[in-house]
């Protein structure tokens, strides 16, 4: 992603943010952590050291991404698990993939808004 | 759509008294499916579950639950042209399927909502909601008499 002003760094940041934030939310929600999710960082490891999860885990938030961002995790994919900004960036990417396929199947984009 | 327990039993290793699955009456292969459990006097844990006040062990229904998703996810396997209202079961692998068979990984939010006795006939369904690896999350519930009994989900696994 290019990102030509400071407008647009702000606003990739601001939306980035907001993101790990809702990614730590889920994270807690979905596997009843007795955590804040305030607590948890977005690089801390969430397998093995960290915060120790499990294969069945990984379902559980492969399920919490695809309710709240409708993004699909394919199997094999469980590095996408290995943080909070490791999902983040999955999400991103495939977020804008499903968008971009969206508008080729007849969606539209205003210029205006 | 109706497979009845002989095939059942070439598709899951389970045995007496553990084949707790009469027959299924609706199949999506790998998304849902419908199945039916009588349940008789004769079933031997009446002996002590309880004496005098027999009733279905709340862990035997999501055992049979779970047993419906087996069959669920391993007609997955099955050839993509297989006609469910009149098989021949030509070219399918029942023991490779039966050996696939996995394991209950998580029971999760499951809510007991009413008593089974002997005569009830319970109607189970299973829903896939999402898989990812070897694991599956699946919606369950059973009714009697058009009543929920038991809802909830559950994870199992798979053998690869």
């Amino acid at each position: 992603m290019a990102l030509n002003n400071k407008n647009e760094i702000l606003e990739y940041a601001r939306e980035r943010g907001e993101l790990c934030r809702s990614l730590r939310e889920m994270l807690v929600e979905q596997l009843c952590l007795e955590t804040d999710p305030e607590f948890l960082t977005n690089d801390q490891p969430l397998f093995g050291r960290g915060l120790e999860l499990d294969s069945i885990d990984s379902l559980e938030l492969a399920v919490g991404i695809f309710d709240r961002f409708h993004v699909t995790i394919n199997d094999g994919e469980t590095e996408a698990f290995s943080s909070v900004n490791a999902m983040a960036d999955y999400v991103m990417a495939h977020r804008s993939q499903e968008a971009a396929v969206d508008v080729s199947a007849g969606g539209f984009i205003d210029l205006d808004a | 759509m109706k497979m009845e327990s002989a095939v059942i039993a070439r598709l899951l290793p389970h045995r007496y008294p553990f084949l707790l699955l009469d027959r299924v009456i609706e199949l999506e292969p790998g998304k849902r499916a419908v199945g039916i459990k009588n349940v008789t006097i004769n079933e031997p844990y009446f002996q002590g579950h309880f004496p005098g006040e027999p009733i279905v062990p709340g862990v035997l229904l999501v055992e049979s639950l779970a047993q419906l998703t087996a069959i669920m996810y391993g007609t997955a396997d099955f050839p993509a042209d297989t006609n469910w209202e009149n098989p021949d079961f030509t070219g399918v692998d029942f023991e490779d399927i039966a050996s696939k068979v996995g394991y209950l990984a998580e029971i999760r939010n499951i809510k007991f909502r009413g008593l089974v006795r002997p005569g009830d006939q319970l109607r189970l369904q299973a829903v896939c909601k999402n898989s990812f690896n070897n694991l599956s999350l699946i919606m369950v519930s059973a009714s009697v008499d058009n009543k929920c009994v038991v809802d909830g989900t559950i994870t199992v696994s798979r053998k690869i």
